[in-house]
């Protein structure tokens, strides 16, 4: 690297570097919980202490909840509305809005977006983006669209999508995206983070220098780990330094958080947040979350030796997505008998490889105790216990040898950084006695 | 003589896929500005304009020689675009084939050209085997011209004849046509084949003088037979660069697919999940590259180990 960074020295200047980036959008995330709704009115309807999904299940029955959440998000002025005065986010422009809500079909999707129409009224505009009303190779364009007929007439703009438009989707006037689901795997997580932070200019015309990320958990407790969380520590995996504290440390100075833990939005308390965030039991909460089940079962040979069950080609590419090609029937044809088979072996499966990873991430501090707390890295803590003739007592806690937990590691399925983290917070807090 | 090209439309006419193609001696924006009279029904929206020594009536003219057709005789609006983008693509693409090319030259960003000098450092360290990488690249990094400027170089410098760019979601390769005849420089030096039954006139006609970019979606059928030409062409003069890889490349269908291709070089690129992708390959070692938003906005800050030092 020494000899890239003397390249970089001949070739540019500081200011050069920083010109090479100046239309790059910042994020502004928005951490938003019902947890600083509790501080302020004493109660708080069961009907919130629930999730994403199962709010969405069924948008009829929770209509009432939603109407208040969409007020609450996208504010309603002179009018004080009792648990979502907290959540006003006046400071994200919201001129155009994508909304990505984890529906559990088009049905439901459709109700949401009239739930929309209805809650926001005539100066909004609320697209739905499914494969019904576009392609993939259409929608942008149909987005430009929508965006100028709305420009013209005075109007803001929402857009709603489970998936679709996550990828390949840049149109620099969407200057807010609201997660409405509970967690997704982080890459889907950045995707669609990605589509408020195209640049260009704003739908008021005016250069972009921000884009607004709004994710709302709905689980007043706030240990919770919302993709907020989830798409920092991915991020901080990816920053160039050994331990995952500093990468986190890192991409929070770059990046502006926004929470309303005390009531307002304001300012997340850096310091505050990072430590909650490489805290071990959040750590341990997080790193179960961001568990790779696909990695581990790309290898036949290690699923294989963890359950003890041969996984066919069939099944295998069912575990890691579905291949649309491969789906029998038309879309409103029920699912055949075989396909429910298929499917439930295949949720088995995932549970089951979930199970020993989750179990590796809850166990990792028992693991550095058998050694000692002599290392802060994990792969040299299994080592080393293999070496002392040790690995019989990581099969004890976790089920599985040393061998097998790197092997896990280094595929991915377990963040290496994030296990030496929890590791490494660990062996500073453990107290020695002379 | 030097004046400004450019494109117009309305809201209605760009729906129904029409646009006016003009020039000017003047700025393209006022004299859109000063045809938006109050005679036509709609305001009328620039999408385009650049400067070139073409005349209207020649780009006119290789429109029809393109296939589009004028929407009247003899007026300067043309019809059957799909969007503003292709529209863009066929004036860029009338101009590369001029002899005055006045499209802009690429210029690598900070960024682009840092990761450009770590693919290069860890390639001049590989043996003359199979060669992977995996390159994961953050949002607005501008991949597809960051790419087209690295297979020129793989072509110049590296004995690279022919890349093919395998594609599992389609949208993926869209942006790589355009980018082709975007920037001047590239499609004068290369051949752009955007359909696998061209692919052996493209082999026989410009074999080693140009590089050969090929799109293939890995859903061909019958690929075997359709490119068994790619099976007699050298390992060793061919790459892929495989974009939106963590998306379905990594299913055995498609990974047999590439491997049929048979490249010596192969180049997964993906904006997210790079485990994913790197999880099937067998020979990628440690060649896997990434550059995240929080990198560039680090580099936003001048705070970026790339930037040390510098003054």
């Amino acid at each position: 690297m020494e000899h890239i960074k003397q390249l970089i020295r001949q070739k540019y200047t500081l200011s050069q570097t920083k010109d090479s980036v100046k239309d790059i959008v910042r994020p502004r995330f928005m951490r938003l919980s019902l947890g600083g709704v509790v501080e302020t009115f004493n109660a708080i309807p069961e009907e919130y202490r629930t999730d994403w999904s199962k709010l969405l299940k069924d948008v009829k029955t929770s209509k009432n909840v939603l109407s208040n959440l969409i007020k609450g998000l996208f504010g309603v002025h002179g009018v004080r509305l009792t648990y979502i005065m907290e959540l006003m986010t006046k400071d994200a422009e919201k001129d155009v809005t994508m909304v990505f809500a984890s529906t559990p079909d088009k049905k439901q999707q459709s109700l949401l977006v009239d739930l929309f129409r209805e809650v926001l009224g005539p100066q909004y505009i609320v697209e739905l983006i499914n494969s019904d009303e576009t392609s993939n190779r259409e929608v942008e364009d149909q987005a430009k669209k929508t965006i100028a007929r709305a420009k013209k007439t005075g109007k803001k703009v929402v857009f709603v999508s489970k998936d679709m438009a996550s990828r390949s989707f840049s149109l620099s006037e969407i200057d807010t995206v609201i997660l409405m689901f509970d967690r997704g795997s982080y890459s889907t997580i950045t995707q669609k983070v990605a589509r408020v932070l195209t640049h260009g200019n704003t739908y008021n015309g005016l250069p972009k220098t921000h884009g607004n990320i709004i994710s709302l958990s709905l689980d007043p407790n706030r240990e919770d780990v919302s993709p907020i969380d989830e798409y920092i520590v991915y991020e901080a995996e990816k920053v160039q330094v050994n331990d995952l504290n500093e990468g986190i440390q890192r991409v929070l100075k770059s990046m502006d958080i926004f929470t309303n833990d005390n009531g307002d939005i304001e300012p997340i308390e850096v310091d505050v947040y990072a430590d909650r965030l490489i805290n071990s039991s959040t750590l341990i909460k997080l790193g179960c979350e961001t568990s790779k089940v696909d990695k581990v079962i790309v290898d036949s040979t290690l699923v294989k030796m963890l359950l003890g069950i041969e996984v066919s080609e069939v099944v295998k590419e069912k575990l890691m997505g579905i291949d649309s090609s491969k789906v029998e029937r038309t879309k409103d044809e029920p699912q055949t008998k075989k396909e429910k088979e298929l499917e439930k072996k295949v949720e088995d499966i995932r549970i089951k490889i979930k199970k020993v990873l989750d179990n590796i991430v809850e166990n990792a501090v028992e693991i550095s105790e058998i050694n000692n707390c002599e290392s802060d890295d994990i792969i040299d803590t299994l080592t080393m216990i293999d070496n002392k003739g040790y690995c019989n007592e990581v099969i004890h806690e976790v089920g599985v040898n040393c061998e097998m937990v790197k092997q896990i590691i280094t595929m991915g399925g377990l963040s290496y950084k994030l296990l030496n983290t929890i590791i490494s917070s660990y062996n500073k807090e453990k107290v020695v006695l002379f | 003589m030097k004046q400004t090209l450019y494109i117009y439309t309305t809201e209605s006419d760009r729906r129904l896929g029409r646009y006016k193609f003009g020039q000017t001696k003047r700025e393209a924006k006022q004299r859109v500005k000063e045809q938006d009279s109050t005679s036509n029904s709609e305001p009328l929206i620039l999408v385009f304009s650049i400067e070139s020594y073409l005349t209207d009536h020649q780009v006119h003219d290789m429109l029809e020689l393109e296939g589009k057709k004028r929407t009247r005789d003899n007026r300067e609006w043309f019809e059957s675009f799909q969007d503003d983008e292709e529209a863009i693509y066929f004036l860029n693409l009338i101009i590369s084939k001029s002899d005055n090319d006045t499209r802009p030259t690429y210029v690598p960003r900070f960024y682009q050209d840092v990761v450009k000098m770590i693919f290069e450092d860890k390639m001049s360290k590989l043996d003359l085997g199979k060669k992977e990488f995996a390159l994961e690249l953050a949002p607005r990094f501008g991949k597809t011209i960051f790419t087209i400027d690295l297979i020129d170089t793989l072509f110049n410098e590296y004995g690279y004849k022919i890349c093919f760019l395998p594609a599992y979601v389609l949208t993926a390769l869209s942006s790589f046509k355009k980018e082709f005849y975007r920037f001047n420089g590239y499609s004068d030096k290369m051949v752009y084949v955007d359909d696998i039954n061209n692919l052996e006139g493209a082999i026989q006609e410009h074999y080693g003088k140009k590089m050969i970019f090929v799109e293939v979606s890995l859903h061909t059928e019958d690929y075997q037979r359709k490119l068994s030409i790619v099976k007699s062409l050298p390992h060793v003069e061919k790459c892929s660069f495989i974009d939106e890889a963590d998306f379905g490349t990594w299913k055995k269908n498609q990974q047999d697919f590439i491997k049929f291709l048979g490249c010596q070089l192969d180049v997964y690129m993906t904006g997210t999940a790079i485990d994913k992708v790197v999880s099937v390959l067998d020979y990628v070692g440690d060649n896997i590259i990434r550059w995240s938003y929080t990198d560039m906005l680090m580099t936003q800050e001048g705070v970026h180990p790339f930037q040390q030092e510098l003054v």
